[in-house]
């Protein structure tokens, strides 16, 4: 019956056709209806042409033709071609030490021959390979390569005996001839079940491993250069010999025809930076186990779901599909659920796009599967919860999404911490993920054509609501949840969305507490993400005890992650250092940051952040071309990490600049300011608080010479950006900001703005937690009070600067400013002495910084007092000094001061 | 003629069908009928076309011989990009200089799928038996082994062909040439749109002859 329906459909086509054309015409919906309305005359055909329509459905469902035909490989003789002249061979013939007995196979490039030698015996089977289309740099590359490789001596690998070429000029491989079948077949064929699967890819990584250690990278790993012998035994074959035979195309090619170069061999086991033209290496070897393993598992092709239609698709395919999990392309359901979950996850991660993303060794991937099947925990880590398979690896650009990001200020806080080291661990592709996430919240069910438009959204609105949401669901899933919240954490704090962060870091603390107690690694995990948060909150108490919990954990359990460790310790070292008066031990965290992280260069990290604090932390201890070498260090860093012209690099700039600046070495903070300044605003945008941060550096440079009014024009743009609502979060930023332009009001005397200034301080809730700026407030509202004759105001703060005093104990030269204007408060009472002692003995605590006080300071003293030569001389050089530091161009102000002070001592003479 | 000939073959191979899977089981000894030189004008084949179709395939297997041997084990080649070097090579020759490319790529469409099918025919036998020793294998399921599927289209081709040459032409094309519907719409003289009907009935049809309901 059925034999019979194709050819009907054939045999009337004529008067077929033509009503299937009016049929295909129509909308679905509406063939039903034609076919109704058929004259009678026709109404004959109406069964014929349904069930071609039908077909026709199913077809294009099956993907029926889709995909075009190419030419496979194939031996060339089996096509009755005659091989090229002079390669040839015959049984009996000689080749080298060789004589040919039989011809075991021939494959595109090479024929492989059973062979013996001529003269002697040999114990093992030698199979001889004969290359097909020999070039003339042969003869050099066999000597390298074929001692390297006949040294790989182990029980999984093909022995490679010799090489050589025959007088004739034809070069041959010895080879231990291996009886057995490609292991697909030998799975398939015996039926194996996942664990001998796994069993048999342990063998494999095994001789990978030991290869590796030999310096030797496969580069052709596939089923047919995997072969399995009777007794189960794993014997690869081909190691390293893709190598030696991927001919150098000289003159012999024909120009006419296209030249494949260094293209991959097999395209499906290719990694992406193989397809790309790059040469292989490590990785590259463990991305093709992992396309073999997948094979292996799920019997199919990671690519084969694409079902590209020809090597440029495929090629394609291998560079931006992610592939599905292998658990995804099962039916039994005992094999999914054998898959899911582990293996599903060990084998993406080895097939992950980059290098660096897979497993760095084959061993480590053995050892994970040698967990799975222990049962234990494995290391990789599941993609985030959106890895949607199939779709395509978006390269998302977040600069400017991210720029509403908090900087380090000073000796301020925040979320730079967490920008550097996020930014830094790849967020490009969290990014994206959580971008996913929340896509997939708002549409479950994949659909391509969902009514929300969610690329109306900023990235930002859509991770809120996206967290939001998973804060209130997936209560029933701890696991799924506490995984979300992990990289929701700093991608909403990322964004600026503070208190989200503080709730779902919160979450995620109770929950890890709740599921795996007190002490686990998880909770201490937890409690490290924390510091992020708590750290761009300025809780440094808070955060302190948190830190110390985590390193408490972290001890008991023998962690010695460096990466944890680091960042525990970085922390310690940090909020310690705002909390109490900065001392040895805080740069002993630091500097244990610093070194946890030297010890893994290839691992990505925050090392430029622990830098920058280090820098900070000598900054505070007056050392200030200390402090600029840390920065430098930040900076070549992040220059070489992220390019000169990065943000981050931009970043690393504002805070060297400013330790330049500090020093006295103007022109390099000039220098440094400014680019960072450019950059920052280019890449994050002219609103942007991290730009704030580096116009108030420039600013503070700048004024003191000739740039004073382009100092101004910072200043004002810097406030702007304090002031804008979406920058309300940032409360270090805003202080340094605005302390900052409070000292440039006094140092140009501009008395209602000083005035203005320092009013809303007198409420001391609103004052700056931080050290460094209540030191900068309380010098410049003692100077406003002084300036307007309120001494009683000006006592006030003086009493509150005991503080700072004994914060900066170690650094007198930074509370020179407040023995400034202690002098000048007990000047106004009369106390001509006691001023002067004040002043001289701010001057000998001074170092390179506060050239403003400074000179103030010589200025006081010579109006009031006879300088004896001595000082004078101290005078003189501290001018010359600044003269040729920076002259004019940057000191002006300061050059004034001090030239005036000169002349009325010279004059007093 | 030919065409009866397929017909009635190809429904008694289906009736005789062992497996019962509706799959088309390929036995070497009946179906070596040759690959007919349908040209666009649906002309019977003349000495002279016949002559350059001989050449055309003589050129075409010989650059594909070349490019699979120098390129090692490459598992696949694609006939598109080799039909198009093709005509580079060829529209400067004697014979083909005076020709359209329509014309060419007609029989280019032709030649290829006998290529295809040589290829597919030779690998078949030779994948008989013996374990594997150093022969490379293809690896991949959807994109290699389908030498089965070549030898089935090419089959319910030839009794397309007697029905309607010009959807077969299009198959030929689309299929075994590789060439996108917007192409074949410019080759054909033809809408893009009828081009796509076209395909839809083509498919249609070969799906019912090598499928079972």
């Amino acid at each position: 019956m059925m034999a019979e329906h194709p050819a009907e459909h054939l045999a009337h086509w004529g008067e077929i056709e033509p009503l299937l054309d009016q049929a295909l015409a129509l909308a679905p919906s509406q063939r039903e209806g034609f076919l109704d309305t058929l004259p009678p005359g026709q109404q004959r055909w109406r069964g014929l042409i349904a069930e071609l329509l039908r077909h026709e459905a199913q077809a294009a469902s099956a993907g029926f033709l889709s995909l075009a035909a190419s030419l496979p490989e194939l031996a060339p003789s089996s096509i009755g071609t005659p091989q090229a002249p002079g390669l040839s061979w015959q049984a009996g013939q000689a080749v080298g030490p060789w004589l040919l007995l039989e011809e075991l196979g021939r494959g595109g490039m090479a024929s492989v021959w059973r062979v013996r030698p001529q003269e002697g015996d040999f114990q093992r089977e030698v199979a001889l390979k004969l290359p097909h289309s020999p070039s003339r740099l042969w003869a050099e590359r066999f000597k390298r390569e074929r001692d390297i490789l006949a040294r790989l001596n182990h029980p999984g690998i093909a022995r490679l005996f010799d090489a050589g070429v025959s007088d004739s000029g034809l070069p041959w491989l010895a080879m231990e001839r291996v009886q057995g079948q490609d292991i697909v077949a030998w799975c398939e064929r015996r039926r194996a079940d996942v664990p001998q699967r796994l069993g048999l890819l342990l063998q494999i990584a095994d001789a990978l491993q030991y290869a590796h250690s030999q310096l030797v990278v496969h580069r052709d790993i596939k089923p047919a250069n995997v072969l399995v012998q009777d007794d189960g035994q794993v014997r690869l074959l081909d190691f390293g010999i893709a190598k030696l035979l991927a001919a150098e195309e000289g003159g012999a090619s024909d120009p006419a025809l296209t030249q494949l170069g260094q293209r991959p061999m097999t395209p499906e086991y290719a990694s992406p930076e193989q397809v790309r033209g790059e040469e292989p290496g490590i990785a590259s070897d463990v991305y093709a186990f992992a396309v073999l393993a997948y094979r292996l598992l799920s019997g199919q092709s990671p690519y084969a779901g694409a079902a590209p239609a020809s090597r440029h698709a495929l090629e394609r395919a291998v560079l931006d599909l992610l592939p599905p999990a292998p658990s995804s392309q099962v039916r039994p359901p005992a094999l999914r659920k054998a898959l899911r979950g582990d293996l599903d996850t060990i084998v993406l991660k080895a097939l992950a796009k980059h290098p660096d993303e897979r497993y760095a060794t084959v061993d480590a991937m053995a050892a994970d599967l040698r967990r799975h099947l222990a049962g234990e925990p494995v290391l990789a880590r599941a993609p985030s919860w959106p890895y949607v398979a199939g779709r395509f690896v978006r390269r998302h650009r977040l600069g400017v999404a991210l720029s509403s990001l908090a900087v380090l200020a000073l000796a301020g806080t925040t979320a730079w911490a967490l920008v550097s080291s996020q930014q830094a661990r790849g967020e490009a592709r969290r990014a994206e993920a959580m971008y996913q996430f929340t896509v997939g919240l708002f549409n479950p069910d994949q659909d391509q054509h969902a009514n929300i438009k969610l690329p109306d959204l900023t990235l930002k609105t859509v991770v809120e609501l996206g967290a939001r949401r998973v804060l209130t669901q997936l209560q029933d899933q701890p696991e799924a949840r506490i995984r979300l919240i992990q990289d929701l954490v700093p991608l909403s704090e990322q964004l600026g969305l503070i208190d989200l962060s503080a709730s779902l870091a919160q979450a995620r603390i109770d929950e890890t507490k709740q599921l795996f107690g007190d002490q686990s690694l998880a909770y201490a995990d937890a409690l490290r993400s924390q510091l992020l948060v708590l750290d761009s909150t300025a809780q440094y108490q808070h955060g302190l005890e948190v830190a110390r919990q985590a390193l408490a954990i972290y001890e008991a359990r023998g962690v010695q992650d460096p990466h944890r460790l680091a960042a525990v310790h970085e922390k310690l070292g940090s909020f310690g250092m705002r909390l109490h008066p900065p001392g040895p031990q805080d740069a002993a965290h630091l500097e244990r940051a610093v070194a946890l992280q030297l010890a893994q260069p290839n691992v990505v990290n925050t090392l430029d952040v622990t830098y920058l604090q280090l820098g900070l932390l000598r900054a505070l201890l007056g050392n200030l071309p200390a402090a600029y070498q840390a920065g430098m260090q930040a900076l070549e860093l992040n220059r070489r990490r992220f390019g000169p012209e990065s943000w981050q690099a931009a970043q690393a700039e504002s805070f060297t600049g400013t330790w330049a600046d500090m020093s006295q070495h103007p022109a390099e903070a000039e220098s440094l300011l400014r680019h960072s300044v450019t950059v920052t605003r280019q890449v994050q945008g002219a609103d942007a608080v991290g730009l704030a941060r580096s116009e108030i550096a420039l600013a503070t440079l700048l004024f003191g010479g000739a740039g004073r009014d382009e100092a101004r024009h910072l200043m004002a743009d810097a406030l702007r950006i304090v002031g804008l609502p979406q920058n309300a979060n940032f409360k270090g930023l805003k202080d340094q900001v605005l302390v900052g332009a409070l000292g440039l009001a006094v140092r140009s005397g501009d008395g209602p703005a000083m005035q203005q200034g320092c009013l809303p301080y007198a409420d001391t809730s609103l004052r700056p937690t931080t050290p460094y700026f209540v030191l900068l407030l309380t010098q410049a509202c003692t100077a406003d009070a002084l300036h307007r004759g309120d001494l009683a105001q000006a006592a006030k703060w003086l009493g509150d600067a005991e503080a700072s005093y004994t914060y900066f104990a170690k650094a007198p030269s930074w509370t020179m400013g407040l023995d400034l204007r202690r002098g000048e408060w007990v000047m106004a009472q009369g106390d001509k002495d006691g001023a002067l002692r004040l002043w001289r003995h701010a001057l000998s605590v001074s170092n390179t910084t506060q050239l403003a006080w400074q000179s103030r300071a010589w200025s006081l003293i010579a109006q009031h007092a006879r300088m004896d030569a001595a000082e004078r001389g101290r005078l003189q050089a501290f001018m010359q000094q600044l003269e040729q530091a920076g002259g004019e161009r940057y000191y002006a102000e300061y050059l004034k001061l001090l030239r005036e002070a000169a002349k009325t001592q010279m004059l007093q003479q | 003629m030919p065409c009866a000939l397929a017909r009635r073959v190809f429904s008694r191979a289906l009736s005789a069908d062992p497996s019962g899977g509706g799959r088309f089981v390929y036995s070497p000894a009946t179906f070596s009928l040759p690959v007919s030189g349908a040209t666009l004008t649906q002309e019977e084949s003349t000495p002279q076309t016949l002559a350059l179709e001989g050449v055309l395939y003589r050129e075409l297997k010989q650059m594909a011989r070349q490019r699979l041997r120098r390129s090692g084990p490459m598992t696949l080649l694609d006939t598109t990009a080799l039909v198009h070097e093709g005509w580079l090579k060829l529209s400067r020759q004697q014979g083909y200089a005076d020709m359209e490319r329509s014309h060419f790529m007609a029989y280019a469409a032709s030649t290829m799928r006998s290529i295809v099918v040589d290829y597919a025919r030779a690998r078949l036998s030779q994948r008989g038996g013996g374990d594997a020793t150093h022969l490379p294998l293809d690896e991949l399921p959807t994109l290699a082994r389908r030498d089965e599927e070549y030898l089935q289209v090419h089959e319910a081709l030839q009794a397309l062909q007697c029905s309607d040459p010009r959807l077969a032409k299009l198959v030929e094309l689309r299929y075994f040439v590789g060439l996108e519907e917007a192409e074949c719409a410019e080759l054909l003289g033809q809408a893009r749109r009828t081009v796509q009907r076209d395909w839809q009935k083509a498919r249609a049809l070969l799906w019912s002859l090598l499928k079972d309901e």
